[in-house]
């Protein structure tokens, strides 16, 4: 590509409307051409015949349709791709005739067609195109036509032979392979590559490939750079085309759709232990998908927080001076890194939270405030009163105060250098409001949790009484942190390394205390390394979440695994399940991102 | 000289508190308040847990658990009469190992470079080995659901390592294309594979796979695992191998094209093997990872030696014997993932990697 700028015509009004114009049009047929793409491949995905046919299978004897189906639609589907194939040279016909049109009314826009376009047209659909391309484009020197010209006679053999390949492979499809069925192991695989070479229509392949051929001969870097392109563009589509179109076959064969949602208002008819929302066997499978979504945000943020704690002690321990606890950090640190995560999990569920003693021997720490036993973990916690909202406009005010002695200490940075006052004004401001609030509203109250019958006590509004971990969550968020804590020790240990030595010096030759040196001098520094890989830590975490199905906490995953085994839905159930860890890892590197753009040093 | 003699002279000998054992003590332990504080605390746990672990590991502990399940640990369901087989295996490459310590030492290219070829075709050899012929009488055919255990482990990691390899350098270089529709589908395919977990993958090849096939082709359970791993590394491969390809300066490819090598040679010849040499402990590091990883499939229901132990556990006598196996377990995996980075840790100094 790099020589399209050298080339004078194109580089003079390159940005002038009319090439704009032309590039938006070029765009447009394109989109066309992609169009046509789709339609000359999947006969499978759209024709109305055949999901009539699905139907009808559906409603006899499925194995039998199954085995019926794959070889008799090949029959059909010869016809309909020939038809299809006529359609589709159709459209190219006319879109050819709009791009020899254009080219041969303004210049500027024929350079830009005959560039992208026609060389696109010439390597996809050869007979059409070539032809098109001898009309569109007569200039006598252009080395795709001067190619296309002295190459027509074995081009066209080629597409010959490629459709006498397709019949043979066909006619042997039909008479020899399938009969044999699975009775030879290759077999299976013959079946495969040629369903997979009668699908796809060896004519367009080779046609493709014939393509490749010119544009390689023309020794243009343009012309290969298109075909280069198209080329790759042609063999995902046709294999993503191929599975797509087995994966429909296999769907429908067993009565379920891939692309119908609508499942998602079924009952779902399963129990989940734990759950942020209203949830019973009664609810749907969409209600059931929020719930384990939220099972896993909440893992995440408490395991990013947590484990960001225990990743700083030890970063900071493992660069102690004194020798047992650098020494200790680091073994922990490689025992971590070195056990896969969910040797970790089904150590920590089955070996030790479900090993704690009985109900009856509760372990009983601080007093009462901690309880442990096989049931879970109880703490000592806040519970919300019905006054609780009555506190909340307090807390926007505690927030607004904050916001404006925020502004009113920045104000002075610009002229003086230094803030107006210490930043432990702003909290204290932030404190006093809350604190107030508490104390006239009182909106939360502390309850020690204690046992009650078979299990930890509830609150008369079916809340736990203080706060109740089940060994399965407990199981989950320690597994994470202490996995990942380990990894973000040796990330935020070398950040501080990172910096270089003479800083510290330095700090220390300005007479600024151990405390001082560390906070102004040596962490922003280490932040603007550490975030980038304590940012990929985070994700880390988030997708380790979904590990929480081997030890049985209903996590987004746990749940759509269930959903698939009641529902059958694999398509859609695949797509919710990807779409939504995308989205959590998203949302985490974007929040990384913006700080990460905060701490890095600003140039001006 | 004299002079010299009377400075020497002139030092007093350094104070007892600062040398030896007891100055090692104060340096290390009790530097200041904080630090001694810390040792006592720490010591003091030492000093609570150690006996209380080792009192468990050499009275309580039912080690039988593991002792009586050895060989299942190692091969999982793998034909008993046929474990030959496997620890033939292992023994070739463990004399594959021994043998390369003293051929790679020598100057003989020639020997070098045969070693080199025996081990890209032990792979090929082993998995006959070990997968068997149909109707043979030395080696019969051994179903591929029966093969577990660490075996299953190894031949997992290995795998997924050799095939994501091509298909990580093939995005790499197609992320950092010039034309815009490689660039694109390179990247969507590796942010998407990375954005999302493991165990979704691998669900993903469990379930989807046979559907995507044609209706008569039967993929077994491990090959399922295998192409899930294999396509699942290659996007984090690319992105190692696109850092290596990123440190190399632009004048290395303006080099190559002045004395007219085309791209491909280029790329293979000047590009490739300094990129890939100055990636090696990252690829070290993921392969550590996959290894790890590949306890993942006892989710998806293979037997590898998680799964396997997992199993041990419904046996009687062993329910409750979770400790003694999920620690051995964990063992085996800190051995080679300790071992492999140590080793990386050395290979690096040794090339120098990072200081070029």
């Amino acid at each position: 590509m790099s020589n399209t700028s050298t080339d004078p015509s194109v580089a003079q009004g390159r940005f002038s409307k009319e090439n704009i114009v032309a590039y938006i049009i070029a765009l447009i047929a394109f989109g066309l051409l992609a169009y046509g793409l789709v339609n000359l491949n999947n006969w499978r995905l759209t024709s109305p015949e055949q999901s009539a046919e699905a139907r009808v299978a559906r409603e006899s004897d499925l194995t039998k349709a199954q085995e019926s189906n794959l070889y008799e639609r090949q029959f059909s589907a010869a016809e309909q791709a020939k038809a299809q194939y006529f359609r589709t040279g159709a459209i190219y016909l006319i879109l050819a005739a709009i791009a020899y049109f254009i080219s041969r009314r303004w210049q500027a826009w024929r350079k830009i067609f005959s560039e992208q376009m026609l060389y696109a047209y010439a390597f996809l659909i050869p007979p059409v195109g070539w032809i098109l391309y001898l009309f569109a484009y007569p200039t006598r020197g252009d080395p795709v036509r001067k190619v296309i010209r002295k190459n027509i006679g074995i081009m066209s053999l080629a597409l010959i032979a490629g459709a006498v390949a397709y019949y043979l492979v066909f006619l042997l499809q039909a008479y020899v392979v399938s009969p044999l069925g699975n009775q030879i192991a290759v077999n299976a695989l013959l079946v495969g590559v040629f369903n997979f070479l009668l699908a796809q229509q060896i004519p367009q392949l080779i046609g493709v490939v014939v393509g490749a051929y010119v544009a390689f001969r023309t020794r243009d870097v343009r012309a290969i750079a298109v075909a280069a392109q198209l080329v790759v563009l042609a063999i995902v589509f046709v294999v993503f085309n191929w599975l797509a179109g087995n994966a429909i076959i296999g769907i429908e064969s067993k009565g379920l759709s891939a692309t119908d949602f609508t499942f998602l208002r079924l009952t779902a008819g399963f129990d989940i232990s734990e759950s942020l929302l209203d949830y019973d066997r009664n609810s749907t499978y969409g209600r059931a998908f929020t719930v384990g979504a939220l099972n896993t945000l909440l893992v995440s943020v408490v395991g990013i927080f947590m484990a960001t704690i225990l990743g700083l002690v030890l970063g900071i321990a493992r660069l102690s001076r004194n020798w047992l606890i650098s020494t200790l950090a680091r073994s922990f640190v490689e025992a971590m890194r070195n056990v896969p995560l969910l040797v970790l999990l089904f150590f920590l569920y089955a070996a030790v939270l479900l090993q704690l003693p009985r109900r009856a021997d509760t372990l009983n720490m601080l007093g009462g405030r901690i309880l442990l036993n096989n049931r879970g973990m109880a703490f000592t916690w806040f519970k919300a009163t019905d006054n609780f909202n009555a506190w909340i406009p307090f807390l926007i005010i505690a927030v607004i105060v904050a916001g404006v002695l925020w502004y009113l200490r920045k104000r002075t940075i610009p002229t003086t250098g230094r803030p107006a006052f210490n930043f432990f004004y702003i909290v204290l401001g932030f404190a006093l409001v809350a604190g107030i609030g508490i104390f006239i509203t009182n909106p939360l109250i502390i309850q020690t949790p204690y046992i009650e019958g078979l299990n930890y006590a509830k609150n008369d509004d079916d809340s736990w009484v203080g706060l109740i971990m089940s060994p399965e969550f407990a199981g989950i968020l320690l597994g994470l942190v202490l996995y990942t804590g380990a990894y973000i020790g040796e990330v935020v240990r070398a950040g501080i390394q990172a910096v270089s030595k003479g800083q510290r010096e330095a700090a220390d030759a300005l007479g600024l205390s151990q405390g001082q040196s560390l906070r102004l001098i040596v962490l922003p520094q280490a932040l603007q390394v550490i975030i980038p890989p304590l940012t990929n830590q985070y994700l880390n975490l988030a997708k380790n979440s979904s590990l929480a199905i081997g030890i049985g906490y209903p996590d987004l995953f746990a749940i759509a695994t269930t959903t698939f085994n009641q529902s059958g839905q694999s398509v859609q159930v695949i797509l919710m399940i990807m779409a939504s860890y995308l989205i959590l890892s998203l949302s985490i590197s974007m929040i990384m991102n913006w700080i990460n753009s905060q701490v890095q040093i600003k140039e001006r | 000289m004299t002079t010299a003699t009377n400075i020497e002279q002139a030092y007093e000998a350094p104070p007892r508190s600062e040398v030896g054992v007891l100055g090692w003590l104060k340096r290390n332990l009790f530097g200041s308040v904080i630090d001694s504080v810390l040792t006592i605390i720490s010591v003091s746990l030492l000093v609570w847990l150690v006996p209380a672990f080792l009192n468990w590991a050499f009275t309580t502990a039912n080690w039988a658990s593991v002792t009586t399940n050895k060989i299942i640990l190692m091969q999982g369901p793998y034909p008993q009469g046929e474990t030959w087989r496997v620890f033939f295996s292992a023994g070739i490459v463990a004399i594959m190992a021994v043998i390369s310590l003293f051929v790679y030492k020598t100057d003989n290219k020639r020997l070098r470079q045969t070693m080199t070829l025996v081990w890209v075709a032990s792979p090929v050899v082993l998995w006959y080995i070990l997968a068997g012929f149909e109707n043979s009488a030395l080696l019969p055919k051994v179903d591929y659901s029966r093969w577990g255990g660490l075996l299953l482990t190894f031949v997992l990691a290995i795998f997924g390592i050799i095939a994501s390899f091509p298909l990580g350098v093939l995005l790499a270089l197609g992320r950092r294309s010039d034309l815009p529709i490689i660039r694109w589908l390179s990247t969507a395919y590796i942010e998407m594979v990375r954005g999302v977990p493991l165990i979704t993958v691998l669900f993903m090849a469990q379930v989807m796979l046979p559907l995507v096939l044609p209706a008569d082709a039967r993929v077994p359970g491990m090959f399922r695992a295998m192409v899930a791993m294999a396509l699942f590394s290659a996007a984090y491969l690319a992105e190692n191998v696109r850092g290596g390809l990123q440190a190399i300066p632009k004048g290395q490819s303006e080099a190559a094209e002045a004395i007219g090598l085309n791209k491909f040679q280029e790329m293979y010849l000047i590009i490739m093997p300094q990129a890939l040499r100055t990636v090696i402990p990252p690829l070290v590091g993921q392969f550590i990872g996959l290894f790890k990883d590949t306890s993942l499939v006892a989710i998806v229901g293979l037997l590898d030696l998680l799964g396997i132990g997992k199993s041990i556990l419904s046996q009687a006598g062993f329910l409750q014997a979770q400790k003694e196996v999920y620690l051995f377990i964990a063992l085996i995996y800190f051995v080679f993932s300790f071992a492999m980075s140590s080793t990386s840790i050395r290979l690096e100094k040794k090339l120098g990697v990072g200081q070029r």
